[in-house]
């Protein structure tokens, strides 16, 4: 897929960056934020949520259309990671001073304003990602900007807030959470709307990613940084797109989003110029009856168990459910989507019948019994009577908004870089104050003690760390950025290897194996360690650490110790060496003859071959330039 | 101009500025702008801000000392609770009265204190909780609108008074919504004001605020609603949650309950008793307690007086008998002591006891211990208290026990009526038998 052009669509993108902190203990509660495995989670509590006022009275559309799903949401954790804050059951415990601090220190290195008397608020979310039904969030700092080489980027919003509890499952009726993460700080950062390449944007994440990193006070590793996008076309309205994990998936979305919304956009075009402005829908009908003596084996299937069809006839739609664009959306697609989402297997419309057995007379008395004429379509689904009804309901509502483009919703990412329907967008009901807690006043003595703590710019870090370790300017860009940079600094200090062979390990090898499919869950931090402090008391060659760590991911040794003796990489004496040497020396005795010192480097390659990691090249090569400069001596001056 | 909540610099900045709260704002403040809708501050904040909800829906307060400029954009009202309008009902359904008392159960957020109030009338409960109307035809009334901790026995008389006026009025069964704090003294004084009440009473309240989604408030009350209505019982009980989660609840009977934790749902407990019954859904299961079964509400009366000239006390080390001589300089009347282990308190508090007998006071004894039932006559302490007059008050919680002073002490005046009455068991609050599976927990 190509890149649009952003000027030219008036395309605008914000991010919204949420972080883990790197904190002691949660938001608002002592349980500690890094997860223990000790004993493994259980069922703890179920619970039903129901969506609630705001200080007015409003009730938000996005926790209305949750409501109506009616779940059961059964929570597991663990004892030792979960207390009463977490399962709602105590009120929460004031807000965590650290995390607060983080947060200051990302506003004040943004040259963000800082927020007088910060409020702590109740994000309406009744999903069951939180157990009190609503997510607490703290706005501590707006504006700022962030410069990127030449540009600036404006930075809307900083805000603090708790993590979500991990969905195991999920089901028409029942949603499963694990509790353990639910309550660890967050830092958001949003921008303000930028108009840039998919690229650009991408290297925005980046770069906020980085200068979060720079504190180094935030969480590391995977699933603790993730992106929302907010993506709008051409003032059209802004979809918001949930979750996006890896950065690498933001440019694909961008480009899909985009094609979507334009595609929708055409589509209204399309409305206009037949003069619709407002589409006129029918009523639900009953059109079980219309198949009575059906042929199509898939309808047969889906009207076994009790199970009914209904449909809505749609004026002067005729060829719009397949309009197609040249990017390939339709809004038929769209629907189907939806219908999915609440629980139906797809629908049938007007544009693709007769197919799928449903013959052309069946069409016609559909078109009958919902009395619509040649130029109107139709829809229809199965489903269970209820189901289907309140299905059909949104449909309908989603069809409707078909005049405006594309609507204004909650989409979330899939892995494929994609985007699909996830919740309507709430509305400025779903906030309101966390009764429990009153607001807090930022002290400037506490600010003036932050400033003088506010981290360095990233670049002058990553300068400084290079040269700190003498790894180049990549090598030192991949382990700053990498999640292991602590283990690299561990290594480092524990060990006289050179930092340049561990941050290569660390990122370039590590990749590699991972290219070639090998299980990286088996080459845990702990392994990589194992495996440099091996190295360090000279058990192998700095030449085997990728054979190693290749036993070890594919599962034929468990351990360090294991691989070195399946390997058969202990380390070479000095004269076992020699005398590989020795042999390779004499057969290969024409080339040195003839190549004289230019022999060198291809005796080396054998021997470093037949020797496969257990010796040192550095030995290797002090062994070889010897043996080499005494027989061409001798050799010279036997001539 | 409306600031509630203002005083001092900021109240003075709004007035000069002109702008009341509800009204969207544009604050100017050093290289910032804001712009929002003006909140009432709460009452304990302090004076130097000013609070506003912003568009993103985040409310922030801004200093007074960085404010350049406040200037009104449009006005409006302030925040105000919309209720919905109710549906039409089902007049051949139960009928049922919610007489609602205030409590955490109808709390929402207050701006005069930042904290959570009673606010929410049984009538907006209903609004909100409108599966409600397709079970029963429920016939509000708010009596009162106060936490629990403010509950005076004066209150009991009205709840109890209301709940006669409702039986006589023929509806199948009462909901009393109350706060937590004190539900279980509350529901112990009906019990004994409501003797021979022909159509269960239930008590309910919530431990987490019914403004958040996570509210047990919604089970319940959807729980209390149907025991009222469909079960065959009657009497006064507590409905409550039994676990964490939002499935089952317990019915406690209203003498033998207590809140035995500050915030977990399923605070209450039953104390020397089985728990009456759990309603899952619409299923109500019964426990073998042998229950009074529903009856005629034509002949039935309320003897809703309490006397509050009553003490209770908690026994210590170093508690001091002086403690005595105030009560009877006080002209308490009734005194329970809540004393340790069988049934004991120190030798030195045992003249000072026998002074305020004698002055005429009644003094019951109860344990601390919660669990079990006192028995004096097995240390010489409790021998000696029993011969000085102290009246042994069984497997009987000490809060119902200083519920039921009160009571008797309201209705009977000769003492040997009283003391006969006070070991009497007239609502479930004294068991015969110390039954092996009823135990602490």
């Amino acid at each position: 897929m190509k890149s649009y052009d952003s000027k030219d669509l008036g395309v605008k993108v914000g991010l919204e960056i949420h972080q883990q902190l790197g904190t002691q203990h949660k938001l608002f509660c002592k349980c500690q934020t890094l997860q223990t495995a000790e004993s493994s989670p259980s069922n703890l509590f179920n619970r039903r949520l129901r969506p609630s006022r705001s200080e007015i009275g409003e009730i938000d559309p996005a926790a209305r259309f949750e409501f109506s799903k009616n779940r059961t949401i059964k929570y597991h954790g663990r004892l030792d990671s979960v207390c009463l804050v977490e399962a709602d059951e105590e009120p929460p415990r004031s807000l965590n001073e650290e995390a607060l601090e983080i947060g200051l220190l990302v506003a004040l290195s943004l040259g963000s304003h800082i927020v007088d008397e910060i409020h702590i608020m109740r994000k309406i979310v009744i999903d069951g990602s939180n157990t009190g039904g609503f997510q607490r969030t703290v706005l501590i700092a707006r504006g700022g900007e962030l410069k990127i080489g030449r540009r600036s980027i404006k930075i809307q919003d900083i805000s603090i807030e708790e993590d979500a509890a991990r969905l195991l499952n999920e089901s028409d009726d029942l949603r499963e959470f694990e509790l353990d993460r639910l309550g660890t700080p967050l830092i958001e950062v949003s921008t303000a709307p930028m108009s840039c390449t998919p690229e650009e944007v991408k290297d925005v994440a980046l770069a906020i990613g980085r200068l979060l990193r720079s504190t180094k006070r935030v969480a590391r590793g995977i699933g603790t940084i993730r992106q929302d996008v907010n993506i709008s076309v051409a003032g059209g309205p802004v979809v918001e797109v949930k979750g996006v994990q890896q950065i690498e998936l933001i440019e694909k979305i961008l480009n899909y989003e985009v094609s979507r919304q334009l595609a929708l956009k055409k589509l209204v075009n399309e409305l206009a110029q037949r003069g619709i402005t407002e589409l006129k829908l029918g009523p639900i009908i009953n059109l079980t009856n219309c198949f009575h003596s059906t042929n199509s084996a898939l309808i047969k299937k889906l009207l076994g168990n009790s199970k009914e069809i209904k449909g809505i006839g749609v004026s002067r739609f005729k060829g719009l459910f397949n309009f197609e664009s040249e990017s390939g959306f339709r809004l038929g697609r769209e629907l189907a989507e939806m219908a999915r989402f609440h629980g139906l297997g797809g629908i049938f419309h007007s544009d693709e019948l007769p197919q799928y057995g449903i013959s052309e007379q069946e069409v016609q008395t559909i078109r009958r019994t919902l009395h619509i004429e040649e130029l109107d379509a139709f829809f229809l689904a199965a489903g269970d009577p209820k189901v289907l009804v309140f299905a059909l309901n949104a449909l309908q509502e989603r069809l409707r908004l078909a005049v405006l483009g594309a609507p204004a919703e909650t989409r979330a990412t899939t892995p494929d870089g994609t985007t699909k329907y996830m919740r309507p967008k709430p509305g400025a009901a779903r906030m309101y104050p966390e009764t429990d807690l009153p607001p807090i006043e930022i002290q400037q003595t506490l600010l003036s003690k932050l400033k003088r703590s506010v981290p360095q710019p990233w670049e002058k870090q990553l300068a400084d760390y290079s040269s700190r370790y003498g790894l180049s300017q990549t090598q030192a860009e991949k382990i700053f950025d990498s999640e292991d940079v602590s283990l690299f600094e561990e290594i480092v200090r524990l060990t006289a290897i050179a930092p340049s062979i561990v941050a290569a390990t660390i990122t370039e090898t590590m990749k590699d194996l991972s290219r070639r499919g090998l299980n990286m869950e088996r080459l845990s931090s702990a392994i990589i360690r194992e495996l440099f402090l091996s190295l360090d008391n000279g058990l192998f060659a700095k030449e085997a650490i990728s054979e190693i760590l290749a036993a070890i991911g594919n599962g034929k040794a468990t351990n360090i110790e294991e691989a070195i003796s399946l390997l058969q990489l202990h380390q070479l004496e000095t004269d076992e060496l020699q005398q590989i040497l020795e042999d390779i020396f004499s057969k290969n005795i024409g080339i040195v003859q003839n190549k004289r010192e230019g022999a060198f480097s291809i005796l080396m390659g054998m021997i470093m071959a037949k020797s496969r990691g257990r010796a040192d090249g550095a030995l290797i090569s002090t062994l070889l330039k010897n043996k080499l400069t005494e027989f061409l001596a001798t050799s010279d001056q036997a001539t | 101009m409306e600031l509630p909540g203002y005083r001092g610099i900021s109240q003075q900045l709004l007035r000069s500025s002109n702008v009341a709260v509800g009204d969207l704002v544009l604050v100017r403040v050093k290289n910032n702008v804001y712009e929002g809708t003006l909140l009432p501050r709460y009452e304990y904040a302090d004076d130097h801000h000013i609070a506003i909800k912003m568009a993103n829906g985040y409310n922030v307060g801004i200093s007074t000392n960085n404010i350049v400029s406040v200037k009104r954009i449009r006005s409006s009202k302030p925040p105000k609770f919309v209720q919905t309008p109710l549906a039409s009902i089902d007049n051949k359904l139960p009928r049922l009265a919610v007489i609602s008392t205030g409590g955490t159960i109808a709390s929402r957020i207050d701006y005069r204190t930042g904290g959570v109030v009673p606010a929410l009338s049984a009538a907006d409960l209903q609004s909100l909780i409108p599966e409600l109307n397709n079970e029963v035809r429920v016939e509000s009334e708010e009596i009162l609108n106060i936490l629990s901790e403010n509950v005076h026995p004066k209150h009991w008389t009205l709840m109890a008074q209301a709940v006669e006026k409702h039986v006589a009025s023929g509806v199948n069964g009462v909901v009393i919504t109350h706060g937590t704090d004190t539900m279980g003294y509350s529901a112990a004084a009906l019990s004994f004001a409501l003797q021979g009440v022909p159509i269960p009473v239930i008590f309910v309240g919530s431990q987490r605020s019914s403004d958040r989604p996570s509210s047990d408030a919604n089970l319940n009350l959807v729980g209390a609603a149907r025991i009222a209505s469909l079960a065959s019982f009657s009497g006064v009980y507590v409905a409550m949650h039994i676990g964490l989660s939002d499935d089952l609840l317990a019915v406690h009977l209203g003498t033998r309950t207590r809140k035995n934790h500050t915030s977990r749902r399923d605070a209450f407990q039953s104390v020397n008793s089985e728990i009456a019954a759990t309603v899952k859904d619409k299923l109500i299961e019964e426990n073998k307690l042998r229950l009074p079964r529903r009856g005629s509400t034509s002949d039935f009366q309320a003897r809703s007086k309490f006397d509050d000239r009553v003490a209770l006390v908690k026994v210590y080390p170093a508690l001091d008998p002086n403690l005595f001589e105030f009560l009877i300089q006080r002209r308490v009347k009734g005194v329970i002591i809540e004393g340790t282990g069988l049934g004991h308190i120190s030798a030195n508090l045992h003249k000072a006891i026998k002074t305020a007998i004698d002055s005429g006071i009644v003094v019951g004894m109860t344990s601390q211990c919660l669990w079990g039932r006192v028995r004096m006559s097995v240390y010489d302490t409790g021998r000696d208290l029993l011969k000085i007059g102290v009246i042994p008050l069984e497997d009987m919680l000490a809060e119902t026990a200083l519920v039921k002073m009160m009571w008797v002490l309201g209705n009977y005046k000769r003492p040997e009526e009283i003391a006969s009455t006070l070991v009497d068991n007239l609502a479930g609050e004294i068991s015969l038998r110390s039954p092996l599976h009823v135990g602490s927990k």
